[in-house]
């Protein structure tokens, strides 16, 4: 993937040290070609398809939002040209993940004010900003820290979204699962809650359902092939659909650990990661499973389908930089 | 906005012609790097592990350092947030205080500035979100950094050394072993009471008298001196020995033991076994190797 130059100047050292613009747009233009070409993600407003200007769009929006930050992220990374593709590839590719959640955050107040308004347990406030409040419940703002309504929204249990749909009338379980959860927020809150803080309260607690496109920091670019659900009769076909609908929602270090949920002391050394990274990954995912599957009859039957998928599926190794001592040098940033 | 042909390119061009790195790392690749301090923001590298820190305090050969990030949005509340204007970075830093370790200073890479602000007092910092539930992501990264920084903290390169060169050396006379090293017999003598070190170059001649490769003559030398690890460790001389490792497309860790080795060897020879001061010898062994 690469372009190993031997002992010739990079890419990236005539772009990092000798401030060489042209090369610079060459390789983030070469680079963000190869994530736009192969990934799902939308092009930016007022493009219908990932063509040259779209792909420069989004450097420059990129670059502007990140700023130094940006140029110093890659400086840090850069131990030779394949150390600084892999960062801009992940810089590139997280970007596209954070616009990504702009979208599903906007589309999930819209719809909350069709949900929640036809709920009578629930009074919509319109100044000085939209808002949401429980029926007859106190008129003051809740001013307090977000964190403390997501804690409320997580403590709820036995309510999952299993399907949603990005259009349309919203599936009557999904309704169930966000006005329950919504009630709980408000009633921990006491008062008035933004509207757009009760849609991101919401989002955080079924992220992995209503927009699993947005889930996950990437720091590679690996993706596996999806399989397909395998099984005949139908109560398999149901819990082979949930299994490949949440495999579908993992990101790729998510996959890369499933196959180790039930021995997870292997992953480190398989996977090419970190032991606390990899009980982390383990955690996070089984976390997620639950989150998904909780009350559902049909739980641990959709773990263990979710297991064949992970195990049927060939998930290359995390590349995480290599964890043993020095062994090539540098390029010219070794002077 | 797409029929604007080549305006987004030059959007693209002025973009990164106004993106800049800091004035403070503009000499990182090319000054000699200064001591590690308290408040320094330091590159750490080991092989392909690489993660900005933040050296809270440090002594002749460790160092009391926090990794540092560069998005607050994954942030959480064991790390504290700056301000722009509260390093050289002028960006916002992540600075996880909680996952501070002590680690040896041979990691510390590159130096790029320093942060303005008095970390100690973290109360008085901004704090990232809390993480509530371990399906979130920030879990991941946090654990990220800290198998990084577990990384630095093994990073080793200077061999135990078994001491076994007398025994080794003892399967050749002596006048055998000073003829192919071209040394006189008493050094000769030294090296077999494990009070001299083999050169790399010393190791290869004798492999071949020895029937043992020359990694293994070399590992059968006494442990370096502490002091001279130490001093090996310092980032000037890292710096130094990765130009060196290069120049020779070499692997680091062996061209960092070839010049543990090869001052030890002449620091012995010139001073018959008084006390030496180091750093002057490696600064010789450099010039001689490197600049010569």
């Amino acid at each position: 993937m690469c372009r190993a130059r031997g002992n010739a100047v990079s890419e990236y050292e005539q772009w990092l040290l000798d401030g060489d613009v042209d090369v610079a747009i060459a390789l983030l233009r070469r680079l963000a070609g190869q994530i736009t070409r192969t990934r799902s993600f939308p092009p930016p407003a007022g493009y219908v398809r990932w063509h040259k200007d779209a792909v420069d769009e989004l450097l420059v929006e990129m670059i502007e939002r990140k700023g130094v930050a940006f140029l110093l992220g890659a400086l840090v990374s850069a131990i030779d040209q394949c150390s600084v593709e892999r960062y801009l590839l992940a810089t590139v590719e997280n970007f596209l993940r954070d616009q990504a959640k702009a979208t599903p955050h906007g589309k999930l107040r819209a719809r909350l004010e069709t949900v929640l308004g036809a709920d009578s347990r629930f009074e919509p406030v319109s100044t000085p900003t939209g808002g949401w409040r429980l029926a007859g419940g106190p008129e003051d703002w809740w001013q307090g820290d977000i964190s403390t309504l997501e804690r409320a929204a997580l403590r709820v249990r036995g309510v999952s979204i299993p399907s949603w749909n990005k259009a349309g009338p919203t599936p009557r379980v999904a309704r169930e699962a966000l006005t329950t959860v919504a009630a709980a927020v408000l009633a921990s809150a006491g008062g008035i809650v933004r509207a757009e803080g009760l849609a991101r309260v919401l989002l955080e607690r079924f992220r992995h359902a209503i927009a699993p496109e947005t889930v996950g920091e990437l720091f590679l670019n690996d993706v596996a092939e999806q399989t397909a659900p395998a099984d005949d009769e139908p109560e398999q076909v149901f819990i082979g659909v949930a299994a490949q609908e949440l495999w579908t929602a993992f990101t790729p270090a998510q996959r890369a650990v499933v196959p180790y949920l039930t021995a997870p002391q292997d992953a480190p050394a398989a996977l090419g990661i970190g032991p606390k990274e990899a009980n982390a990954l383990v955690a996070q995912v089984i976390e997620v499973v639950r989150l998904a599957t909780v009350d559902d009859p049909r739980a641990e039957a959709v773990v263990a389908a979710l297991l064949d998928i992970g195990i049927l599926t060939p998930t290359p190794e995390l590349a995480r930089p290599s964890r043993g001592g020095p062994s090539s040098t540098e390029g010219r940033m070794g002077r | 906005m797409s029929g604007a042909a080549g305006s987004q390119g030059e959007r693209l061009r002025a973009a990164l012609t106004t993106a800049s790195l800091p004035s403070s790392i503009a000499g990182a690749w090319s000054e000699r790097p200064p001591r590690p301090t308290g408040r320094q923001l330091w590159r750490a590298r080991w092989g392909s592990v690489t993660q900005l820190l933040v050296v809270l305090d440090a002594s002749a050969r460790s160092v009391r350092a926090a990794p540092v990030t560069l998005d607050p949005e994954l942030a959480d509340d064991s790390a504290v947030i700056t301000y722009s204007d509260e390093s050289d970075l002028t960006v916002p830093l992540v600075v996880w205080l909680q996952d501070a370790a002590s680690l040896p200073v041979r990691v510390l890479d590159r130096f790029l500035g320093a942060v303005h602000v008095d970390l100690r007092a973290a109360s008085a910092l901004r704090h990232g979100r809390p993480v509530l539930t371990a399906a979130d992501e920030r879990a991941v990264h946090r654990a990220r950094l800290q198998d990084t920084l577990d990384v630095f903290v093994a990073a080793r390169w200077a061999p135990e050394g078994d001491g076994s060169l007398g025994a080794l050396l003892g399967a050749a006379r002596p006048q055998q072993i000073a003829q192919v090293l071209g040394v006189p017999n008493r050094m000769v003598i030294g090296l077999r009471r494990g009070e001299r070190f083999l050169s790399p170059q010393q190791a290869e001649l004798l492999a071949p008298l020895l029937h043992r490769s020359a990694g293994e003559v070399l590992a059968a030398n006494p442990p370096l001196p502490e002091d001279l690890v130490a001093d090996l460790d310092l980032p000037e001389y890292r710096a130094r020995i990765t130009a060196l490792a290069r120049r020779e497309g070499a692997d680091e860790i062996d061209t960092w033991r070839a010049v543990g080795y090869g001052v030890a060897a002449v620091s012995h020879r010139q001073t018959e076994g008084d006390a030496v001061s180091w750093r002057d010898r490696i600064d010789h062994y450099f010039l001689a190797v490197l600049d010569g």
